[in-house]
């Protein structure tokens, strides 16, 4: 029977691309990271404020992993690369399993020794300024860890995700402006709709549907409704990346 | 065994390459495929690897749709393509990394075909010319044993010992079980190895025919006047080479180069090989 899926495959072709693919440019890019933070981090800072560090981390780590998610396949952008990954003797579903694992597991995880790093180097500036009496540690996903906050996190990355697979190229911004487009469109159609429908009553419709949502929202627990949703869109986006992996070529036909 | 059945392809907003197209190759050969610029040899290849979706029709490896992409064909070809990209590690951390996925690799095999191209097994790979970084690739692929070898342009950016050597780790690979489909258009840098030509041209097959079917057919001879019979006939440092019918039992070498002249500019000659003679 064929194989679909075989473990060690795959950890074959997660341990090739970490030692011989992204691996390198993402060490590089951890370290960057870590000493660039690290430097902030005593410049804002200061003598005594932690509260802007918190934010400061936590932006800079979501930008870098969204890019890092989103620029998954951008390194077989590059034709001669896209040969060598097309041909490697490992099913479709192990190439795209280790990339899943690469984004959302080996790329989190990489984010550790970037904090290490920064939160040493932020220490060791404050000794170096101010002495002893103002080192401390930073934890910028105390604020923020819970449950609905990875659901989100990770609904949002699956859109960069799937983003990866269609476009192959600038595949971050584009897939930036696609959502931002597409929210904007969301929203003109349905304001244009219940304006068109209720402009004699907006108020009063306005008024009616808050009632109403009110109403529901009593017998019901909004957190799982909204974390069901964005499960279920963020398997949806998993599973159509799958397929556009699953159709690539050589070539960049769209 | 490759079965290219009615094959049709083109790029997007482009003239069609392929249509209809079929065709079958055997195991145990080293076939040639040659074709003016632009008539789809590179296309072929990616084809048959399995990295581009024909419009029509299949490639089927072994009876199974290369186009699949499943693990089992994978493993056992290897296409060396013309433009390659080879990580900046050193040579032991990329076949490391890479030997794995072929069953058939064999170290022993590596070294071997490293030592024919005189290259250090413990080099990185960062540090290489172009030239230098094609050995290792072909070296690899050599040491896989895969029974499919795709070859594009292999013998580009070889200095001209090592085209010798490329020749000599070609016949160290081959066996029965195993099949090279080279596509070049340096014939004489593979001249020797060819058993089986393919000539691609004007949207189809002219040609697919192995060099013995081919040199029972028909004769190189150099003569002083070009014979009235001669399908193709360029001039010669004593006065010209032609492509005539075979006369007699006695066998010519085939000129490559000169065969592939002769079928892109003789549409009788392509004819009359298919006929058998007739």
């Amino acid at each position: 029977m064929r194989e679909v899926f075989s473990f060690r495959r795959f950890g074959l072709v997660l341990y090739r691309e970490l030692m011989t693919g992204s691996g390198k440019k993402m060490l590089h890019a951890i370290l960057a990271l870590g000493c660039t933070l690290g430097v902030l981090g005593v410049i804002i800072g200061a003598k005594n404020s932690y509260a802007g560090i918190n934010s400061m981390y936590l932006m800079c780590y979501t930008v870098f992993i969204v890019f890092a998610v989103g620029s998954v396949n951008g390194v077989r952008a590059d034709r001669r690369k896209m040969t060598s990954w097309l041909m490697l003797p490992a099913t479709d579903l192990e190439k795209y399993v280790s990339m899943l694992v690469y984004c959302f597991i080996v790329l989190p995880l990489s984010l550790l020794p970037a904090w290490l790093l920064s939160e040493g180097i932020r220490n060791l500036g404050r000794l170096a300024f101010w002495g002893t009496g103002h080192m401390g540690v930073a934890f910028p996903l105390y604020h923020v860890f819970s449950m609905e906050t990875v659901f989100s996190f990770l609904f949002m990355l699956s859109f960069f995700f799937l983003g990866a697979f269609v476009f192959r190229r600038n595949a971050v911004f584009k897939t930036a402006l696609a959502g931002t487009l597409l929210v904007i469109l969301l929203t003109a159609v349905f304001g244009l709709s219940v304006w068109l429908f209720h402009s004699d009553d907006y108020v009063e419709f306005s008024y009616k549907v808050n009632v109403l949502f009110g109403r529901f929202m009593e017998h019901v627990d909004f957190r799982w409704i909204n974390g069901g949703a964005t499960m279920l869109i963020t398997v949806v986006n998993f599973v159509l990346a799958y397929f556009r992996f699953k159709e690539s070529e050589v070539i960049h036909r769209y | 065994m490759i079965e290219v059945k009615d094959l049709s392809f083109s790029y997007k907003g482009r003239k069609r390459i392929f249509s209809d197209f079929s065709m079958q190759l055997g195991g145990g050969i080293v076939c040639g495929l040659l074709g003016r610029n632009g008539t789809g040899k590179s296309t072929l290849l990616n084809l048959i690897a399995g990295l581009l979706t024909p419009s029509a029709g299949c490639v089927e490896c072994n009876g199974v749709n290369t186009r699949l992409r499943r693990c089992d064909v994978l493993s056992g070809m290897f296409f060396v393509s013309e433009e390659f990209s080879l990580p900046e590690v050193k040579l032991s951390a990329f076949v490391d990394c890479n030997a794995p996925f072929y069953p058939k690799f064999s170290r022993d095999d590596m070294k071997s075909y490293l030592d024919a191209f005189e290259l250090d097994s413990n080099v990185s790979l960062a540090g290489l010319s172009m030239g230098q970084r094609k050995k290792v690739l072909l070296s690899f692929a050599f040491a896989t044993n895969v029974g499919l070898l795709l070859m594009d342009e292999p013998t580009n950016g070889l200095d001209i010992p090592c085209k010798g050597q490329f020749r000599r780790a070609l016949s160290m690979y081959m066996s029965d079980e195993r099949s090279v489909i080279i596509s070049t258009h340096q014939v004489m840098d593979v001249d020797n190895l060819l058993d089986h030509v393919l000539v691609l041209g004007n949207n189809a097959v002219l040609l697919n025919e192995t060099l013995a079917r081919i040199s029972s057919l028909v004769s190189v001879v150099s003569c002083g006047q070009v014979p009235g019979d001669a399908f193709y006939s360029q001039p010669s440092p004593v006065g010209y080479y032609a492509v005539v019918p075979r006369k007699d039992d006695s066998e010519t070498d085939i000129n490559i180069e000169l065969l592939f002249n002769a079928v892109i500019s003789s549409p009788a000659l392509t004819e009359y090989i298919k006929k058998g003679g007739k």
